[in-house]
């Protein structure tokens, strides 16, 4: 027996898949399909964007997003305040105007305090109400006369226009600027300052809170194995169709001798392995590139930030992602594998097939082997980190396409098991391409019903013991 | 050029479909290759074009193996195909590119056989008139064919132009006349005819007698597998003698020919299909009627045809 691939195996791919490439774009029923893809693709953007509640405020409003337009101070701290720069350090008050009304009178005699309430000179609780209306607050800041022990009081008219939140912001907000006025007084720096009002973080935690952190990481750890197990399945189920379709067609239609005449039957395969790959990733980066349009669209009326916040709610953040070139590479380069291994196994099992009723049959087949992968990345990835198991799915065939690249994103597995991995793939994709030159030819002569695995496995025997022309 | 097949052979697990092939062709012509159903001709052609592989044996073309990818080889498969939702435009360019035809002369030549075979209407847009004769109107344009919109015999021409239009040295044609109209058989015959008048080397196979004998020089004749007669059909025919006597009288003369003991065939208004065992047996019937007065419209000794030579060989317990 000898049996040897040479160059002239290979003549003719390329014009195998410039044809099978431009009948698919030509196609009808592919150009719907295409057309209401990429809608479903664009309207789902902004769909989302405004169920999720990013509906964008409209930019009057966005001038005073704190709803209070003028809060009258009364400071009886003793330390000065710069009224104007208030604004600057909250910008949810960036439009509020801020106006001392000076410290409370304390010379005048109760008569005369009285007089001066009624005519409008003096600020107090009992004469606010006249003096502001209902988008304005009051706020009285006090220094106790026993101690060193500030207050500081809003108030505001019962019928306000502003939230109690907004009021209790302000509040908030008048401290931190007494509290630097305060540090100010004592002759402190703008770095002492700096360092004892810089922010800080506190975290308390139940023991039940503390034991959620795990269902978060393990949110994460699946949506990614979730997000490229799905990405890879369409690609797959996607291309074994198309594949298959291809394949079938030509024997249903007694295309098989014709072709062969001019072109070598690994050479027809390969052309629509890649002619269905140019025209599956074609489609995918347009698809995206809709999603992409649409999303920049969609930020022109709504707020998009929403949708990355679903995604980090699911645990899905950048961070998590590594997106990054090498992630990118990592990522193309395990659609390829897996796309090559599910195409030639579509392939050869296409062509185990005699008529178009075979279809259905052989992409169920396909359908079921990557759904095995499918489900032991997703099944998997929920028993944690185990090394083993890691290690196992990333390694096995099949499996390996699903799972070796999201663990190796989650963090699971290092380049080194992920190309360990990928090694394995491409001795798959090597084995099977082996099978389809041993039987491709005498796959495509083959008429009968759907071919089962012992009539594979004769074939493959009948090919090994007998000798195969030289061609 | 020469075409050369050196014992072929193919099985099936145990089933033999091909034994020991071989012939030759060192001239241009056509060669035929004759056999009943299953008995191997379609396998032989199939393993001599690489499609299905052999168990021994070898097919060389000008003293190397034949390859189709290199040699110029037109066939024009027993199992008609093309794709059916596809224009015959773009398939045929498609085919013409896969033997290396770049695309331009591919149309050219397209247009050629387009024109040759009357299929033009089903491959180029047609503009319909008006109807009813009137100046201004809608012009239509009626698209170019799908396979799958074109009748039998004209996808049969289509698949015919895919063999020719590489302009190949070795023309092999499985069963070419199949299902043909009386028309489109000239058609046919006629290009079969061009084919041999420009030296190229055909195989062909098929159950036409007639058509065989036509274009014929060389045939061989297989039964199960097995190669039962080769050779030149002139030479074959000579071997077996001049024993068909077609004879037409104005009388009855049945009685006469029973009596001198010669096999009657058919007989259709004094016209009698006579077996006889060579010319000395014939001669010796003519004089005979002579001498009993009878008159002779026609006497013709003929060598078998190719159908009654197949016939014997091949048996009646086959199907034909």
């Amino acid at each position: 027996m000898h049996m040897k691939i040479s160059k002239n195996d290979f003549t003719g791919t390329g014009k195998v898949y410039r044809f099978t490439l431009s009948q698919m774009i030509k196609g009808k029923a592919n150009i719907i399909t295409v057309l209401i893809l990429l809608l479903i693709t664009a309207a789902s953007i902004p769909v989302m964007a405004l169920m999720m509640g990013g509906k964008k405020e409209d930019s009057s409003n966005q001038a005073d997003p704190s709803g209070i337009q003028t809060v009258y101070i009364q400071n009886d701290t003793g330390y000065q305040f710069d009224m104007e720069s208030i604004p600057l350090r909250d910008e949810t008050f960036q439009d509020t105007e801020f106006v001392d009304v000076g410290p409370t009178e304390m010379n005048l005699s109760d008569e005369e305090l009285l007089d001066s309430q009624h005519s409008g000179m003096e600020w107090s609780e009992e004469t606010y109400e006249s003096r502001i209306t209902k988008e304005e607050a009051y706020v009285h800041m006090q220094r106790d006369m026993d101690g060193m022990c500030f207050t500081i009081q809003g108030y505001t008219l019962e019928d306000k226009d502003f939230t109690d939140k907004a009021l209790d912001s302000c509040i908030g907000l008048l401290y931190g600027v007494l509290d630097e006025a305060r540090y100010a007084g004592q002759g402190m720096t703008s770095e002492q300052m700096a360092a004892l009002t810089g922010f800080y973080e506190t975290n308390v935690q139940s023991v039940p809170e503390y034991l959620e952190e795990e269902e978060i990481s393990f949110n994460a750890r699946f949506g990614v194995q979730m997000l490229y197990s799905l990405l890879l399945l369409i690609l797959c189920c996607f291309s074994a169709s198309f594949i298959i379709q291809k394949v079938i067609e030509e024997k249903a239609s007694k295309l098989a001798e014709l072709l062969m005449v001019s072109v070598r039957p690994l050479a027809m395969l390969l052309g629509k392995i890649l002619a269905v790959m140019t025209y599956v990733f074609g489609l995918l980066a347009a698809l995206a590139a809709a999603a992409g349009i649409s999303y920049v669209i969609t930020g022109q009326f709504a707020d998009t930030s929403v949708l990355w916040q679903q995604m980090a709610s699911t645990g899905i953040s950048s961070e998590i992602l590594r997106i990054s070139p090498v992630t990118a590479l990592v990522l193309v380069i395990s659609l390829l594998l897996g796309y090559l291994q599910v195409s030639l196994i579509s392939g050869l099992i296409g062509t185990g097939c005699s008529s178009t009723e075979d279809v259905e049959p052989a992409n169920l087949a396909v359908v079921l082997l990557v759904m095995a992968g499918y489900m032991a990345a997703t099944v998997t990835v929920g028993f944690g980190n185990n090394p083993v198991l890691t290690y196992l799915v990333s390694l096995c065939p099949v499996a390996s396409m699903f799972c070796a690249p999201a663990r190796y994103i989650i963090g699971d597995i290092g380049i080194g098991m992920l190309g360990f991995s990928w090694i394995i793939q491409i001795i798959v994709i090597l084995l099977l391409a082996y099978v389809c030159a041993r039987l491709y030819r005498a796959l495509m002569m083959y008429r009968g019903s759907r071919m089962k695995v012992s009539g594979w496995i004769a074939m493959f025997r009948q090919s090994h013991t007998k000798e195969v022309d030289g061609r | 050029m020469s075409l050369e097949v050196k014992n072929l052979s193919k099985k099936y697990g145990e089933k033999t479909v091909v034994e020991n092939l071989s012939f030759e062709m060192k001239v241009s012509g056509v060669f035929a290759l004759l056999g009943t159903n299953g008995a191997g001709k379609t396998t032989s052609i199939r393993m001599m074009l690489n499609m299905l592989s052999k168990d021994s044996g070898e097919v060389l073309w000008n003293g190397a193996p034949l390859d189709t990818a290199i040699c110029n080889v037109g066939y024009l498969a027993e199992e008609r195909g093309l794709y059916p939702k596809y224009t015959l435009m773009d398939q045929l360019v498609y085919f013409a590119g896969l033997r290396g035809i770049p695309k331009a002369e591919a149309k050219k030549r397209i247009r050629f056989w387009a024109e040759r075979l009357e299929v033009e209407e089903y491959l180029y847009p047609q503009v319909q008139k008006p109807e009813g004769g009137k100046k201004r109107g809608r012009v239509k344009t009626q698209a170019p064919k799908k396979a799958d919109q074109l009748s039998k015999g004209n996808q049969q021409k289509i698949q015919f132009m895919t063999a020719l239009l590489p302009d190949p040295d070795l023309l092999i044609l499985d069963e070419p006349l199949s299902g043909l109209d009386p028309v489109n058989t000239d058609l046919f015959k006629g290009i079969i005819r061009e084919q041999i008048a420009k030296g190229k080397y055909l195989i062909m196979s098929s159950h036409q007698m007639a058509t065989v004998e036509e274009f014929c020089t060389d045939i061989i004749i297989l039964d199960r597998s097995r190669t039962v007669l080769q050779g030149h059909l002139n030479d074959i025919k000579k071997s077996y003698g001049r024993v068909n006597l077609l004879l037409k009288t104005e009388t009855d003369v049945s009685d006469i020919i029973r009596r001198e003991g010669l096999t009657l065939v058919s007989v259709k208004e004094y016209e009698y299909q006579i077996k006889v065992t060579g010319d000395e047996q014939a001669n010796a019937f003519l004089k005979l009627l002579i001498e009993k007065g009878i008159t002779v419209v026609t006497f013709s000794l003929r060598e078998p045809s190719l159908h009654e030579i197949f016939v014997e060989k091949v048996g009646d317990a086959h199907e034909d």
